[in-house]
Order: structure tokens, then C-alpha cells, then sequence
């Protein structure tokens, strides 16, 4: 700084003439008092004195003047003699006479004062006068004439302006002060810089009042100690604003010196905020670099290094003292510094910068991939004077990139298999996809191939596959059973690739793929098989989340007669005109509820729905899933068929109405049948009861023998043929109950035993008359054989067979009836020995009105009633009735009867 | 308390007088006491004075018929009074009307000669113990 230290030794000597100006008075007055002890030795001094030297009483009246006083006044020493003060001053020096005799002189203090004198003629001239009080009450005044000195003032004045001027114009701080501290001066620049107006300096400021609080008391000390020493010092202080900011600022103070005594302060200040902060910086930079975690290190022009931190010493094994001074070769092997490094510096140079990937060398000869970032230092000519180099060993980083790369691989591969599994895609596009993307993160695309074998079909990634070099096999299973193989792998070996650890990599991602790939399959079949069951059902299906239809399956819009898939999104009303179970199913314990209401359809038919609905989660929320059937037609259907069953009802009614009508005459015409028969037989009986009974009396032995023989033959044929007219009129009421139904059994439990006795017993008459051995073979040997018959009518089945049997056995033959039990049935036979029957005819022999007709038998009488009654009373008894005969051997009826 | 055949009153409902005369002369010749009733309703006056011990009963008589006879004599719950139905009516045509369960026997008038209802007859009194095994038919 040489400029500013210039201007201020001009203002110091510009200080010093007039300190020596000043310094003159300090004699005169003690001259004044010597004069009184040796006044003519001091009178002929003051005579000869410039100055100007009178002596006033203590009415200021002048005693005594001295020549160059009245030579400067124009007056003549009598008329000086006698005059009063007060007429030689002028007004204003008048006043301050007054103010310094009523002060000082009165303690008999001298003083000084600048003021103004007339001259006789009249003209002020500027004066420096001098007084001091004499023990009688008088004063001597020493006037001088500061004319001169004025003008040099004025000199002095502009020099000063000048340089004020020039202090302004500096950029720090100039300024003065008293010994107290007291701003006596400042530059613009302090005002630019605290702030303070220069009226604000000028009514005083104190220039500790400007040192931070803080700072203050030491500011206090340190001046004084200064001062004390009067060398100039420098010193760095916070000041203080007006404002109240504070910044720091670096003091240079020189005492103002007087007489050897300090008696103000000059000095400058420089704002250290900029300064101070670049400092800092600098620290910090320092710091910085050697807490760095990279090497950092410089080098000059040919690459020997000026400074490395820690880091970098300690990245390559070193300390950093030991390197400085050497050359950077010494951090590369002979290969990295030939085809790394030396490239790399070349491109340095030639563009200011590099950076990238550099191999180093440690001191134990490991090497280790660094990343450099290396700039070129130039001086202010940008002549290139070195170079700095940051260094981050990145051998854990390359460590990181290799697994974050494989990872990415596989993350690549899973991201583009993930994206193919959509279930919209056919299956054979999905493995399609798969094999094709997976070539493309293969790490060598151009010779990779896959291929997937799955369900006996091949799917690959490229039409013309080739035979495998490499290749991996991973077999994609689903549910357990192999259903497949995915097949990975190059055509050809990559160059400086080792093969074992290099399938590494991509067995795992094939392991990978085959996995995802089996259960998108497995997933993908579970779909398809729901899918197709929820679509191929008959049943409309749908979710519905708040009242809008989110899901349906076909069915469903076909019901509605919507396109696939128009439906969703519409609200339930649109579909269910009448829907209002929702509330019902969301907000009570009702899971499900099931309802019969009207649907609309997309043309605005109305339907008939069988709506279920259930209550699902849905993503989360509560969703419903619902049935509909379509059940219409089956309305319709159950429309009919109530119609149906009303109209059918009704002709049911009139048909029972027309069939009771009906049934009534029926049992009324049956009513009357059996009336008839009843009367008919009873009153066809009647008759012959009477003639059977009187005659009977006349056929008895007793009436016989009293009537004449002719008379007695008359009898006898009369009472044979009213016998076989009774049997006749039985007979034909029998066959007219059977033809009528009117014939029922009286079934009651009885001895079939006797009841064949006695049917034996009651034909006695007939047997011995004609002289047959009619025998009774109880096969059973039981003595009483019960069982549930209609006894009349089976006693009349017994007696018109063994009445046949009679009637066609010759004299003396035999006869017999067996009885035996077969499986569950009462079997009773007749057989007899007689003129039995042809064959012819045998199976006509239970017909009606038919009678065996042969020359044998001739008409044996009887109507051909007796069989064709019989076989339908055992019928009737659920039994069978059988025939078995042949000519002139006999014949054999055989019954059976249930034994109920 | 068996009786003798001649103690033994058969009362014989029949409205065929020809008829009612020959079952009377052949029970009289075997030695009981007949008394006979044309009608139903006669019939049910004779059982209440001359209080017999069997009755033979036709059905088909005009008025009162043979069911409501039989009805009128199993009123009678202090005394069981054998009924034998003599009738030319088929079973089938009885039980239309009356239970088998009520009568002691059923006989129809054409199948069986005179001295044939004499034996039944006899036979039912044996049953119930108004007339002597030893008695012959």
C-alpha cells in the first residue's frame, strides 16, 4: 500500500510546522516575568522584540507600549500611553477580553487568545495575543501579528483540503482523533462504511464506541498502552455500524505526537470481512483436503509431487512426508503408466482436465483401479506451472458395479418375463416372448439362444436354432410334475471367457425364469379353468362394488342382451329395476339374500330374474357378488301350467261330476241287478222247493210202498227231474253272478279235512248206488287242516267234481280224493278211473255250456255249467284249477289253494 | 239245559204257505213243537209269546223281512235264541244285509229236502245245548 502511507506522512508534517508555530509563545512569557526583575535588561529586550508588548493597569489603561507595538498600530508611544485597551480591540477580541478578566485573570492565569487590533488608521489586523496578569492587578499583552501567519493558514487550510480530498478518496478508512478517542476527522469512506452522517462526526463520536462491546475494554487497553509507547501498531477488531452490524476490520493506529506527547490518534481501517472470510476459506480448504476421504495431491510441471494428504499417502501405503519431492511414476506400474496414465496426462495438458478410470500401484505392489480427476495449474500468463490429482480408489465400488450389474441382469430379465405373463396373451406368444427377451439379457445377445419345451411343444427364440455350446437346462415344473424344459445357453464359447463361472450367472437366471414360468402356468391354468367355468355357466354372474357393476361374465349380459363387457361400469338399477337388497346386505348380519324381481333388458324388455345375492370382499371392501337366472320362460312356463292345472282342476270336477252321475245309476242299475238275481232266484227256488219238499214226503219208503209200483216210477222220475231242474236253476244263477261280478266269497277258517268228509258223506246215495269205492288219501296226516275258505262254495266245487267223477266211472271202479300240501298250497285231487276225456276236448272242458260228447258218454244231463263254475270259485279263492285225463284211463282235477 | 224233541218249540217264519206246512209236518213227525208266522211281523209277535227256542227264518216276506226279524230277536240280550236262516236267497244277497256272526246257520231252501233242514236243525240245538246228543236225527 504504498499510496495511502504516502499521504499520510504529508499530513504529519503538515502537523509539525504548526505545533512549532504555536511552540514560540511559550518563551515570551516567560520573558514578560523576567522583565520585572531586571527591567532595564529585559526593557531594552522588549524595545527590540517584533512582537508587539504593552502594559495595562488594572483599569486596562496602557502604561507602557513598546515600539513595534505603536509602529504596528500607527500610533506614537505618548499616544499609546493612557489609552484603554478596549479602544485598540476589536468587538469580538472585546468581549473575549472580558470573559478571560473575569476568569483567568482574576486567578492570575495567563492566557492566549486570537483576536483583532485597530490601527490608528482604522484597520483590523488579526492578532495572537498573549496576557498575563501582573501582581499589582495589571496585565502585559503581547500582541502579534498574525497576518503572515493567517495567510500560511490558509496555505495550510487548502493542503489540508487537499488532502481530505485525497483521504476520501481512499477505499479504507482515514481518520484522527484526540488522545481521548474523540473522532476529530474521518473520510467519506468511514461514512459509506459505519454509516454515520458527517454532521453525526462532527457533534462527536467516540472511536471505541465503534469497537464491538465486546472487544471495547481490550480496544480501551491496548490504546492506552500504545499511547503510552507512541509506536505505531496494528490490530484487528470486530466494529460495530450504525446499524448495529458488525464486521471485521483491521486497524493500523499511529499516535499524534506533540511535544513527545501523544496527543491523538491517526490511523486507517480496512474492512477484513472479505479478507477474513477468504482466509477462512482458505482453512477450511486445507482442512478439507487433508480430512479428505479421496487423494489429493499436486504435482508440478513434470510431475513431481509438491503436496499430498494423508489419504493419498495412505491409499498407496505411504506417509505423506515421504512422497513430497517424488515422481508420480512411482504410484503406476511400468503397463498402467505406458497405456493409462500417460494418455491421461497428455490429455491433460493439451485440454486443462481429465478424468476417469486410472490403475495405481501401492507401495507393497498391489494394484487398485482409482478414479482421477487431475486439472491443470496455470499462473497468471496461463502458462501451465502443475497439476492437481484427486485419487478414489474405487476397487470396492468395481466390486459393487459387478454384483449391481448382475443384479440388474437378473432384475432385467425378471422385469421382462413378468411383463410377458399377462394373462391376456396366449400361452405360446408368452413363452414366445420370454425366450426371445431372454436372449437380450443374455450378456452376449448376438450368440445366446433359449428355448422352452413345455407339454411336448418348442417354443425359441430365434427360427433357425442352432446346437448348443453352452447350454443349461432347467426343467419347469408345475404342481410337482415336470411339465417342460427351459433351455439356455450360447452357440458359440465367448472369447476370454471362463466356462464354469461364466454359466454361473446365467444358471441362476434361468433357474429364475423356469420358476416364474411354472407358476405362471400353474396360475394361468387355475384361471383358465375358473375363467371357463365362470364364463361357460349358465348362470349370469357379477361384482358389483356400491351399486356399479364391476365384473360379469358372459352370461350375464347375455341375459341382459348387453354386448360383452358394455355392462361394467353401469349401475345395478339399470339391470334390476327394483333392486334394493344392498343396504340390506351391507348393513346387517345378512350375508346373503335371494329374491325374485323384474330385470330390464339392453332393448328395454322387462324379464323375470332369480337374483342371488352374497356378500364378498372385493379388493379389499365390501363387494357383492350376485346369480342371475333368467327365469322368464320359466314363468311363462309356471304361467301355463297354473292355467293349465286350473282349467284341468276344473274338468277333473266336471268329469267326477259326470263319473258320480254315472257311478250312482251304475250302482243303481247294480242294485237293481242284484234285486233281480235275488228275486229270480228266490222266486225260481220257491216253487221248486215246494215241489222238491212234497215230493220228498212221497219218496220216503213209507208213502212209497202205500201207492201203486206204476204210480211209484211216475214218483220217483218226477223227483229226479225236479232234483236236476233245482241243480239247473243253481247252476245258471251262479254263472249269472260270475258273468255279473255280483259273486263274492264268505271266507271263513274251516276243517278242510271234514268239509271233504262231509262232501264224500252227502253223496253216499249216488256212491253206492252205483256201487264205487269212493276213497278219502289224507296225504297230510292231519287230523285238522285249517284254512280260509268259502265253505259253501268250496263244498259245491268238491261235489260237482266228485258228481263228474261218479257220473263218468263204471260200476265198481274206484274213487279217490287226496289231499297233501305243496309249497304253501292245499292240493286236493280227484281221480277217478272212468270214461275219461280226448284230448281234443280237454282244454274246452271248463269253457261254458260245454259237456264232453263222446259215444261213450252220451248225455249224462246238466247244462256244462258245473266245471266252468268251478274253476272260478277256486279262482276266486286265488288258487288254480287243473285237469289231467285220458281215454278210458280216467281223469285227475287237481285244486290248489293258498293257505292264507 | 237240554230238553226233550218234544219240549223243543221251533218257531218257522215263512210266508209260502206250501212251503211253511211242509217244514211244520216234517218237524211235527220228528216230534217238536211248531209254532209257525207268515210275516216278519207276526213273526216277531209269535218269538215274544211263545218265546221259542229255535227259529227258522225265511228273508224275503212282505212287511217286516227276514233281517228285520233277526234284528228284533238279537235285541234280546238276556236270552240267545238260535236262528237258523232258511231261505232260497244266495249268502251273497244275506250279507248285504245281516253279519253271519248273528245266526247259527244258513241254509237255502232248494238245496237241502225237508227232512236234510230237520237234521241241520238238530244239529244247531246240539250245538247249543237245548237238545240230548243221544237224540237221533
Amino acid at each position: 500500500m504504498p499510496k495511502p502511507s504516502h499521504k499520510q506522512n504529508t499530513r504529519v508534517k503538515t502537523t509539525k510546522k504548526l505545533s512549532i508555530k504555536l511552540g514560540e509563545t511559550g518563551p515570551l512569557v516567560n520573558a514578560g516575568s523576567e522583565l520585572v526583575k531586571t527591567s532595564d535588561w529585559y526593557k531594552s529586550m522588549v524595545e527590540h522584540m517584533q512582537n508587539g508588548v504593552w502594559v495595562a493597569d488594572s483599569n486596562l489603561r496602557l502604561l507602557y507600549a513598546n515600539p513595534s507595538i505603536c509602529k504596528l498600530l500607527g500610533y506614537t508611544y505618548n499616544e499609546m500611553i493612557g489609552m484603554h485597551e478596549f479602544d485598540l480591540w476589536s468587538k469580538g477580541t472585546i468581549e473575549k477580553v472580558k470573559k478571560i478578566l473575569s476568569t483567568d485573570r482574576k486567578r492570575g492565569i495567563s492566557s492566549s487568545y486570537e483576536g483583532g487590533i485597530y490601527t490608528k488608521s482604522g484597520e483590523r489586523i488579526p492578532i495572537l495575543s498573549h496576557g498575563t496578569p501582573l501582581p499589582d492587578g495589571g496585565t502585559v499583552v503581547i500582541v502579534t501579528d498574525i497576518r503572515e501567519l493567517k495567510k500560511k493558514d490558509e496555505e495550510l487550510r487548502k493542503s489540508e483540503k487537499r488532502f481530505k480530498n485525497m483521504a476520501n478518496l481512499l477505499p479504507q478508512v482515514v481518520f484522527e482523533t484526540d488522545s481521548s478517542g474523540n473522532l476529530l476527522f474521518v473520510n467519506k469512506e468511514a461514512h459509506k462504511m459505519f454509516g454515520y452522517s458527517e454532521k453525526e462526526i462532527r457533534e462527536g463520536i467516540n472511536v471505541f464506541n465503534l469497537v464491538a462491546k465486546s472487544e471495547r475494554l481490550s480496544a480501551l487497553k491496548n490504546t492506552h498502552r500504545f499511547l503510552r509507547d507512541k509506536i505505531p501498531v496494528s490490530a484487528e477488531y470486530n466494529v460495530v455500524r450504525k446499524d448495529g452490524s458488525i464486521f471485521p476490520a483491521t486497524i493500523h493506529v499511529k499516535p499524534i505526537l506533540k511535544d513527545n506527547k501523544a496527543i491523538g490518534i491517526r490511523g486507517i481501517l480496512i474492512d477484513m470481512t472479505e479478507k477474513k472470510r477468504a482466509r477462512e476459506l482458505t482453512l477450511k480448504l486445507r482442512s478439507a483436503t487433508e480430512h479428505s476421504m479421496d487423494g489429493v495431491a499436486m504435482f508440478d510441471i513434470n510431475g513431481n509431487i509438491e503436496f499430498v494428504n494423508s489419504a493419498w499417502a495412505k491409499m498407496h501405503g505411504y506417509k505423506s512426508k515421504e512422497l513430497v519431492g517424488k515422481h508420480l511414476s512411482m504410484f503406476h506400474t511400468k503397463s498402467q503408466m505406458k497405456e493409462e496414465v500417460l494418455p491421461f496426462n497428455e490429455k491433460v495438458y493439451r485440454t486443462g482436465g481429465n478424468q476417469g478410470e486410472l490403475g495405481h500401484v501401492k507401495r507393497d505392489g498391489t494394484e487398485f483401479p482409482t478414479f482421477m480427476s487431475t486439472t491443470l495449474i496455470k499462473d497468471d500468463k496461463s502458462r501451465p506451472i502443475g497439476f492437481v490429482g484427486t485419487a478414489h480408489d474405487i476397487t470396492k465400488q468395481k466390486e459393487a458395479e459387478r454384483i449391481i450389474e448382475k443384479r440388474v441382469r437378473e432384475f432385467n430379465v425378471l422385469y421382462r418375463v413378468h411383463s410377458h405373463i399377462r394373462m391376456v396373451k396366449r400361452l405360446s406368444q408368452v413363452l414366445t416372448d420370454i425366450c426371445r427377451d431372454l436372449v437380450l439379457t443374455m450378456r452376449f445377445p448376438d450368440i445366446s439362444q433359449v428355448c422352452i419345451t413345455f407339454d411336448d411343444k418348442n417354443y425359441e427364440s430365434s427360427k433357425h436354432c442352432k446346437e448348443f455350446k453352452i447350454k443349461i437346462e432347467e426343467p419347469i415344473i408345475i404342481r410337482g410334475k415336470k411339465r417342460g424344459i427351459l433351455r439356455v445357453g450360447y452357440t458359440q464359447i465367448p472369447s476370454g471367457q471362463h466356462k464354469k463361472y461364466f454359466v454361473n450367472i446365467e444358471r441362476q437366471i434361468a433357474q429364475t425364469v423356469a420358476g416364474v414360468i411354472g407358476r405362471h402356468i400353474a396360475s394361468r391354468e387355475v384361471y383358465e379353468r375358473y375363467q371357463k367355468i365362470v364364463q361357460k355357466s349358465v348362470t349370469g354372474l357379477f361384482i358389483m362394488d356400491d351399486g356399479i357393476i364391476k365384473e360379469g361374465n358372459s352370461r350375464f349380459g347375455k341375459i341382459f342382451k348387453f354386448k360383452e363387457k358394455d355392462f361394467v361400469g353401469k349401475h345395478i338399477t339399470e339391470f334390476l329395476k327394483d333392486y334394493d337388497d344392498h343396504n340390506k346386505l351391507l348393513n346387517s348380519n345378512v350375508t346373503s339374500c335371494s329374491n325374485v324381481i323384474k330385470g330390464r333388458r339392453k332393448d328395454g324388455q322387462l324379464i323375470d330374474i332369480d337374483v342371488v345375492l352374497q356378500r364378498i370382499n372385493y379388493h379389499g371392501k365390501i363387494g357383492i357378488l350376485g346369480r342371475a337366472h333368467d327365469i322368464t320362460k320359466l314363468k311363462e312356463a309356471e304361467r301355463k301350467m297354473h292355467n293349465f292345472n286350473k282349467e284341468l282342476q276344473e274338468m277333473v270336477a266336471e268329469k267326477t261330476h259326470h263319473l258320480q252321475v254315472a257311478n250312482k245309476r251304475l250302482q243303481s242299475i247294480n242294485k237293481l241287478k242284484d234285486e233281480f238275481i235275488a228275486i229270480t232266484s228266490h222266486e225260481l227256488r220257491s216253487p221248486l222247493t215246494s215241489i222238491r219238499g212234497y215230493l220228498s214226503f212221497l219218496v220216503e219208503d213209507e208213502s212209497l210202498n202205500s201207492i201203486p209200483e206204476a204210480m211209484q216210477q211216475y214218483l220217483l222220475r218226477a223227483y229226479n227231474n225236479a232234483e236236476s231242474l233245482n241243480y239247473l236253476v243253481n247252476n245258471i244263477l251262479d254263472v249269472t253272478r260270475l258273468d255279473t261280478g255280483r259273486f263274492e266269497l264268505q271266507i271263513v277258517e274251516t276243517n278242510l279235512i271234514n268239509l271233504v268228509k262231509n262232501v264224500i258223506d252227502s253223496l253216499s246215495f249216488q256212491i253206492q248206488e252205483k256201487d264205487l269205492n269212493v276213497r278219502l288219501n289224507n296225504l297230510t296226516k292231519l287230523d285238522k287242516f285249517p284254512i280260509k275258505i268259502d265253505t259253501i262254495r268250496l263244498t259245491q266245487v268238491l261235489r260237482n267234481l266228485l258228481d263228474n267223477a261218479i257220473k263218468f266211472s263204471k260200476r265198481g271202479k274206484p274213487i279217490v280224493v287226496e289231499i297233501s300240501i305243496d309249497s304253501g298250497n292245499a292240493v286236493i285231487k280227484v281221480i277217478d278211473n272212468g270214461v275219461g276225456i280226448p284230448k281234443s276236448q280237454i282244454e274246452s272242458v271248463f269253457d261254458k255250456f260245454i259237456q264232453v260228447k263222446s259215444i261213450e258218454t252220451r248225455y249224462k244231463g246238466g247244462a256244462g255249467l258245473g266245471l266252468f263254475i268251478s274253476k272260478r270259485i277256486v279262482e276266486l279263492h286265488d288258487g288254480i284249477m287243473k285237469v289231467e285225463s285220458e281215454i278210458n284211463k280216467g281223469t285227475t282235477f287237481t285244486i290248489q289253494l293258498p293257505i292264507k | 239245559m237240554a230238553k226233550a224233541v218234544k219240549n223243543i218249540k221251533v218257531l218257522i217264519v215263512e210266508d209260502d204257505s206250501d212251503i211253511c206246512e211242509m217244514y211244520a209236518i216234517t218237524f211235527m213227525r220228528k216230534g217238536f213243537t211248531v209254532y209257525t208266522a207268515p210275516d216278519g211281523r207276526s213273526a216277531i209277535t209269535k218269538f215274544n209269546n211263545k218265546n221259542p227256542d229255535i227259529v227258522l227264518l225265511d228273508i224275503m216276506m212282505p212287511n217286516v223281512d227276514g233281517y228285520q226279524v233277526l234284528k228284533e230277536i238279537r235285541k234280546n240280550v238276556s236270552k240267545y235264541t238260535p236262528v237258523i236262516m232258511l231261505t232260497n236267497l244266495d249268502a251273497n244277497d244275506f250279507t248285504r244285509e245281516a253279519q253271519y256272526d248273528d245266526i247259527d246257520e244258513y241254509l237255502i231252501k232248494s238245496h237241502n229236502s225237508p227232512s236234510e233242514i230237520v237234521e241241520k236243525t238238530i244239529e244247531v240245538l246240539k250245538l247249543n245245548h237245548l237238545l240230548n246228543d243221544s237224540v237221533d236225527k
